[in-house]
């Protein structure tokens, strides 16, 4: 199933129930939801139109789906000091990003069409995720991400730790505060980018500001268990997430919680 | 005595000697009636190998010391610093404390540091800069929980990355010590992560090496310039990429708003400078840390 297929109907749909919160939705209820939903006025969106041909379909899907639309709305409750610019475009890079001197928040095409390629064709070896999955939480796994680098630098947050395990700490707990299906699907997509990457052996490769792979995948896991231990309980008793690990995920997921209420959430309306 | 044993029962001696801060040993003028907040132990070790461990940390008042330190700090509640032995090299700090540096990490450290150099210096360094960094470490816990600071991040980091800055708040000499000790202390350590390792809430120690001399060079180029993605400088230390250099000292073209060292200095100033005496941080900080007679005689 090609991302432009498995994605029509699903990624509104998911991102819909993920804000409101309740049963699938028919697509066309779906995007009703959206439209009464006002977008955030401090934010703007722009598809850039892709150089490579190759690209092309992914950049017409996003533009088809309202992808970015529907970001405007689903940061509507932010109060958001600056002006931010959301954007599709194609990077030259496998990446997504937050850009903080013009402010602009950058989802590429090749990470897109990355996510796709890597995900599996129905569902993973080990029964992890589904393709729809794969696909789904990868995307939104990293808008939220990059949500967290846009909020720290917008809202100015006082951060000790290191930036990169924060946004990851923030793309875990958003995906919480939604319905159990919809927290499911984000953390296993946006786990599975992880699970399926390498760790350095070098040590020069330690240098990089990223956690590496599989530090990402078990923080991940580490919080969505330790924040909903009943949904996420199989990550343990299948061997996802150590035991020694996850005795500790409790403390670590109220730990973020604290920080989330302290010192962003004064920002949400 | 082994030649290992030897050469670590000279070492530890040196460190106590070392680790002498210069604002303890003034301690006339920092207000000692203020240091009642922190208390200090020195819990006697069951286990005879230790015992040599704490009879010097004990002799040279080396908690005594720490508490001058730690004298601007306005804690709420009492903390208690002691040195035990754990059991372990590390104990986690609990909630309400007491901050622990175990004797078994003193040994490890004191072995590490003779097993990879002849150089008394570099010795030396190693051990002032590790049992400081072991303090500030535990100490950040400390202040996490008592002054309920919102952490994002992994809270294992974030305690190294205050650690860092502290350490980078006072002279270049106690900077270069303690940075480069600590730093040289996780590279000699030569623990290979491999699978679920990787699981641990704690970084690898090539990860907190780097950690460590980030912090270090955005908080100074200039002293550290030699950690910059470029040629020249101790060739025994690795350098920082090009990439993380570049993130850790000034603006980044994306991902952050900050380097890394302002974001730590940032949420310093938001969250701890409030229970901080700033008179008694001046004097403090121009205190001497480190006595002058640091270069040890060769072991006999």
């Amino acid at each position: 199933m090609s991302f432009e297929c498995s994605t029509r109907n699903w990624f509104r749909s998911l991102l819909t129930l993920a804000l409101l919160g309740c049963a699938a939705p028919a697509p066309a209820a779906a995007a009703e939801m959206w439209d009464s939903i006002p977008p955030n006025p401090s934010v703007d969106f722009v598809y850039a139109p892709p150089k490579s041909q190759i690209y092309q379909r992914t950049y017409e899907a996003l533009k088809q789906r309202r992808t970015l639309e529907e970001l405007q709305r689903f940061v509507s409750p932010l109060r958001l000091p600056h002006h931010l610019q959301l954007q599709t475009d194609e990077c030259d890079q496998v990446n997504a990003f937050y850009n903080a001197f013009d402010r602009s928040l950058t989802l590429c095409y090749e990470l897109v069409a990355d996510f796709v390629a890597n995900a599996p064709k129905t569902v993973s070896p080990d029964g992890f995720v589904t393709r729809e999955t794969a696909i789904f939480g990868s995307i939104i796994g990293v808008l939220l991400h990059e949500g967290g680098h846009m909020m720290f630098d917008m809202f100015d947050v006082p951060r000790f730790g290191r930036e990169e395990d924060a946004a990851d700490e923030n793309a875990a707990f958003v995906a919480l505060e939604f319905n159990e299906d919809v927290a499911r699907s984000i953390v296993k997509g946006f786990a599975y980018a992880w699970k399926t990457g390498g760790d350095p052996q070098a040590t020069s490769a330690f240098s990089d500001e990223h956690g590496t792979a599989s530090q990402r995948l078990y923080n991940t896991l580490c919080l969505a268990y330790g924040g909903d231990p009943k949904t996420f309980g199989g990550f343990v008793d299948q061997g996802f997430l150590p035991k020694a690990r996850a005795t500790g995920c409790a403390e670590e997921y109220n730990q973020l919680k604290f920080a989330w209420g302290t010192t962003i959430f004064p920002y949400v309306d | 005595m082994t030649c290992l044993g030897r050469t670590a029962a000279w070492s530890i001696a040196v460190l106590f000697v070392a680790v002498a801060f210069h604002a303890a040993a003034r301690a006339e003028g920092v207000d000692t009636a203020r240091l009642g907040q922190i208390q200090i132990s020195y819990d006697p070790p069951s286990n005879a190998n230790f015992q040599r461990y704490y009879e010097a940390l004990k002799s040279r008042r080396v908690l005594e010391r720490l508490q001058s330190f730690m004298a601007p700090l306005r804690l709420p509640n009492k903390l208690t610093v002691r040195t035990a032995q754990c059991g372990a090299e590390t104990t986690a700090y609990k909630s309400g404390g007491p901050v622990t540096i175990c004797y078994e990490l003193v040994q490890r450290v004191a072995a590490v540091a003779a097993e990879h150099t002849d150089d008394p210096a570099e010795r030396t360094q190693i051990l002032d800069g590790t049992f400081v960094e072991a303090v500030l470490h535990q100490l950040a816990y400390a202040l996490f929980d008592q002054l309920r600071v919102p952490i994002w991040g992994r809270k294992d980091d974030a305690a190294d990355r205050l650690a860092a800055y502290v350490m980078t708040s006072f002279d270049d000499k106690v900077a270069l010590t303690t940075i480069l000790g600590t730093a040289k202390f996780f590279q000699y350590s030569n623990h290979t992560w491999t699978g679920a390792d990787f699981a641990s809430a704690e970084s690898p120690e090539a990860q907190r090496f780097y950690n460590y001399l980030c912090i270090a060079y955005g908080a100074d180029p200039i002293t550290f310039h030699f950690l910059a993605p470029r040629p020249g400088g101790p060739r025994a230390l690795p350098r920082l990429t090009r990439e993380r250099g570049a993130r850790c000292t000034r603006l980044s073209p994306v991902s952050v708003n900050i380097s890394e060292y302002l974001q730590v200095r940032h949420a310093f100033d938001l969250r701890i400078m409030p229970y901080v005496d700033p008179d008694l941080l001046i004097k403090v900080r121009a205190s001497e840390w480190l006595l002058k007679e640091e270069t040890p005689e060769s072991p006999q």
